[in-house]
């Protein structure tokens, strides 16, 4: 045994825990791999979130009500300009558009970063944009004004 | 006061300062509600309009409060209260005080 080259001899076998080089760890500690004899993998499929799903129709009304007003005021002053013989100017349209614009925009916005949160947190995100959409028209109507 | 703890307490100070601005955001939304004399006719328009205005003035501590929860570091949490900050720059009263 002496006479073994130094890098040969077995004093410095692990004696404690094997540490396991990161590389080779497990990325995150809920997901347990296990050898595919034993277990079937996971579904890959998860359960659909009903609750998120009722709270997104929920605000889709109040979106889609936000749109609808802006469509009715756009409708609304297009008739009143033709009825008085005058087109609208382009800032009447950007002011119009930007309002059609907005509503859909937010509520994309926040599903998109609220979906897969849960439908509390989904539902706040969804609040904010409403109410962040509630500011932006009402300042884009003093600009008309 | 190893490094980490001043970290925390430098990000309650930068909370808290977002906090003060976005509360000035909402008294600013207050003032711009009062002051507006805008009304649509009809009783539905007239509430769904209110409710607009309410929305308006809770616009500021929603943003706060879902980007406080949601934020996954604080880095990203600053930046979308900055974004809310310009985003909900109380602009009728802006437009009405000068």
């Amino acid at each position: 045994m002496s006479d073994l080259p130094p890098n040969m001899r077995d004093e410095d076998r692990v004696t404690g825990p094997i540490e396991i080089p990161p590389e080779f760890r497990q990325r995150s500690s809920s997901s347990v791999e296990l050898p595919g004899a034993i277990l079937p993998p996971p579904a890959p499929t998860q359960r659909r979130d009903w609750g998120s799903l009722i709270v997104a129709i929920l605000f889709g009304f109040a979106f889609g009500w936000d749109l609808f007003e802006a469509l009715a005021n756009l409708v609304g002053l297009l008739n009143y300009a033709a009825a008085a013989g005058y087109r609208l100017n382009s800032f009447a349209w950007i002011v119009l558009g930007t309002a059609i614009v907005l509503p859909p925009l937010g509520y994309a916005i926040a599903l998109g970063v609220g979906r897969r949160r849960g439908p509390a947190r989904l539902a706040l995100v969804l609040f904010a944009a409403l109410a962040a959409t509630s500011c932006a028209s009402l300042t884009l109507e003093a600009l008309v004004r | 006061m190893s490094a980490r703890r001043r970290g925390a307490q430098g990000s309650v100070v930068v909370l808290i300062v977002f906090a003060v601005l976005f509360a000035a955001e909402t008294l600013g939304w207050v003032a711009a509600v009062l002051r507006n004399p805008f009304g649509p006719d009809g009783l539905a328009a007239e509430v769904l309009y209110f409710l607009g205005e309410a929305f308006a003035v809770l616009a500021p501590a929603a943003w706060f409060l879902a980007t406080v929860w949601l934020a996954r570091t604080p880095q990203s949490r600053d930046i979308v209260l900055i974004v809310g900050l310009v985003l909900l720059v109380p602009w009728p009263f802006v437009i009405g005080a000068v």
